[in-house]
């Protein structure tokens, strides 16, 4: 039961990751627009996730040390910075779209404004945050997101056709009508989505959190290839549900109140219940994810004391920087800019800035001085490089297809 | 010299920061000088009105079939009327260039005026959780709903 209970880390970072409130919006939106025809770009950010969280938890499990830490140490203090920056600006917004989604939710349960539980939502986070620990806070959030696999059985009860939905994956560009800058913006969005930066931030700082040593690399490699995976797979039910429902009808999603609807159509109540109920499990993931995130970045980059597993008071200005975040996400949730707005802008822009993050870890996944006999293999190292290619590309085109799809528009 | 430089290459890399963004907010929002412009705003507005009339009539059943929940429908039915308030105010806002977009005007407020007024009946009856009623009042959006897309696939390019 222990060894089942060690892969929540994956679980917890993959649910936060992959099920936040920008993967819902996503998903949702690009499942509407473009029915399935955008679920390859899942499933190579899925790998692309994989291949990089795995060396990410080794490094860290290696080196003892997390993922920013080693950034700066390689790209040093001025590239880090630039690093940092991005991270935490995106950090921010999503943290800020995660706090207004969790408010969200709760309004689709109660049906008062979600501006009344902002607030409350933002405290929420901060008690747990403050008060569980680590390990905690990593079952408990992992497996509430669990509920979320409701999703895939609304999709198998809508039963949208294996052989057409397998024909829709594969085929490469829009559907007729749409434009080929609102594809690759949704393809930007969901890749940024599956890659966002703090996945690795969170989980190889996770993995010193709950002091993996070189015997846990099995539990490292299992806590990437069961939770990433499952992620994904939950995600593109999301996407497979709105396709089913929405593209045919010609409904584009704009709205978390939309997401629920194939959910209820074949699940009644009860189906709809478990979905909010695993919606407000992730998005919460999601906002201690990025909670804590913001701190790690910022202490692992300044050096100072950082984690749950120290003491509060020794670790004072990290839990500053959290606490910071969290009230700059929260006044950013009271702005009324639409939260689902500011969780696409954040993907998008986390893919501009995802090479800063994923090249140091590959040359340091190949650095014997930390890595000792654990370096990473040739096939792995042809993999990442192909990967990190794609990463610049797609950091390339982020501005310019920002810009001529009218952010997707 | 060096601060003037280091002055003139930080407004350089604010205004590089700042103008994608301010260029895909413009080709959100920009003004209509032809008709064929005025024209594709109809059907942006025309589209978007038939996105929240499908979700509404959607809503309606699943509402009315007792499978969701009175706070939930009533959040969408809200969430939806707000995107076709917003459609229809941005496209009443443009200016028709010519004679043609005045005729294409009138001819698509009055369903956009339609539209808008069916949908706040019906989060009215959400929020007073009279599902049962839904249905009856989405009826006219199902008419509403093909005579938008009518129009939209008339006047697509």
């Amino acid at each position: 039961v222990k060894r089942v209970f060690e892969v929540f880390l994956g679980v917890l970072t993959a649910f936060g990751g992959f099920l936040e409130m920008g993967d819902l919006v996503a998903n949702a939106e690009s499942g509407a627009r473009f029915g399935m025809g955008l679920a390859w770009v899942v499933v190579v950010g899925v790998v692309g996730i994989c291949v990089y969280a795995e060396m990410a938890g080794r490094v860290a499990t290696m080196s003892r040390r997390p993922v920013f830490d080693i950034v700066r140490e390689r790209l040093g203090a001025r590239w880090a910075l630039v690093n940092l920056g991005a991270a935490f600006l995106i950090n921010l917004l999503t943290l800020a779209a995660e706090i207004a989604g969790l408010a969200l939710v709760i309004e689709l349960v109660t049906g008062l404004n979600y501006l009344l539980w902002v607030p409350l939502t933002a405290l929420a986070v901060w008690l747990v945050l403050w008060k569980v620990k680590f390990g905690v806070m990593e079952k408990a959030f992992g497996l509430s997101g669990l509920a979320l696999v409701v999703a895939a059985v609304a999709l198998w009860r809508l039963d949208p056709g294996f052989g057409e939905t397998l024909t829709a994956a594969t085929h490469l560009g829009p559907p007729e009508g749409e434009p080929w800058t609102a594809y690759a913006f949704f393809g930007i969005a969901l890749f940024g989505a599956a890659m966002t930066p703090y996945h690795v931030f969170f989980f190889s700082s996770g993995a010193v959190e709950d002091g993996w040593t070189e015997s846990d690399m099995a539990v490292n490699r299992a806590n990437v290839l069961l939770g990433f995976p499952l992620g994904g797979a939950l995600s593109l039910a999301i996407m497979g549900t709105s396709a089913a429902v929405f593209a045919p009808q010609n409904v584009s999603v704009g709205h978390l109140s939309q997401i629920g609807l194939p959910v209820s159509l074949t699940l009644g109540q009860l189906g709809l219940a478990v979905l909010l109920f695993g919606m407000f499990a992730a998005i919460f993931s999601a906002a201690l994810e990025n909670s804590l995130s913001a701190g790690y970045t910022v202490a692992q980059f300044f050096g100072w004391q950082w984690g749950k597993f120290v003491r509060p008071r020794e670790a004072a200005r990290f839990h500053v920087v959290v606490l910071l975040a969290l009230v700059v996400g929260t006044g950013l949730a009271f702005s009324t800019l639409d939260p689902f707005r500011i969780a696409e802008f954040a993907l998008v822009m986390s893919a501009a800035a995802l090479p800063l993050t994923y090249f140091p870890i590959l040359v340091v996944a190949n650095d014997p001085t930390y890595m000792r006999e654990r370096t990473n293999s040739k096939a792995l190292n042809a993999i990442a490089i192909v990967y990190l290619v794609v990463l610049l590309m797609v950091s390339a085109a982020t501005i310019p297809v920002i810009v001529l799809s009218g952010a997707g528009a | 010299m060096w601060r003037v430089d280091a002055r003139a290459r930080g407004r350089r890399a604010l205004a590089a920061c700042i103008l994608p963004f301010y260029l895909a907010a413009v080709a959100c929002v920009g003004p209509a000088r032809t008709f064929e412009t005025y024209e594709g705003k109809a059907v942006a507005a025309a589209e978007e009105t038939v996105s929240a009339l499908r979700t509404v009539i959607l809503g309606a059943r699943v509402g009315a079939d007792g499978r969701s929940f009175p706070p939930t429908i009533s959040t969408l039915f809200a969430d939806v009327e707000g995107d076709a308030i917003g459609a229809r105010s941005a496209f009443a806002s443009i200016q028709p260039p010519d004679e043609a977009s005045d005729r294409l005007r009138r001819e698509l407020m009055p369903l956009l005026d339609e539209a808008v007024g069916t949908l706040a009946e019906l989060r009215i009856a959400a929020r007073r959780a009279d599902l049962p009623a839904l249905p009856r009042l989405a009826a006219p959006l199902v008419g509403l709903a093909d005579e938008l897309e009518r129009f939209a696939a008339e006047h697509e390019s």
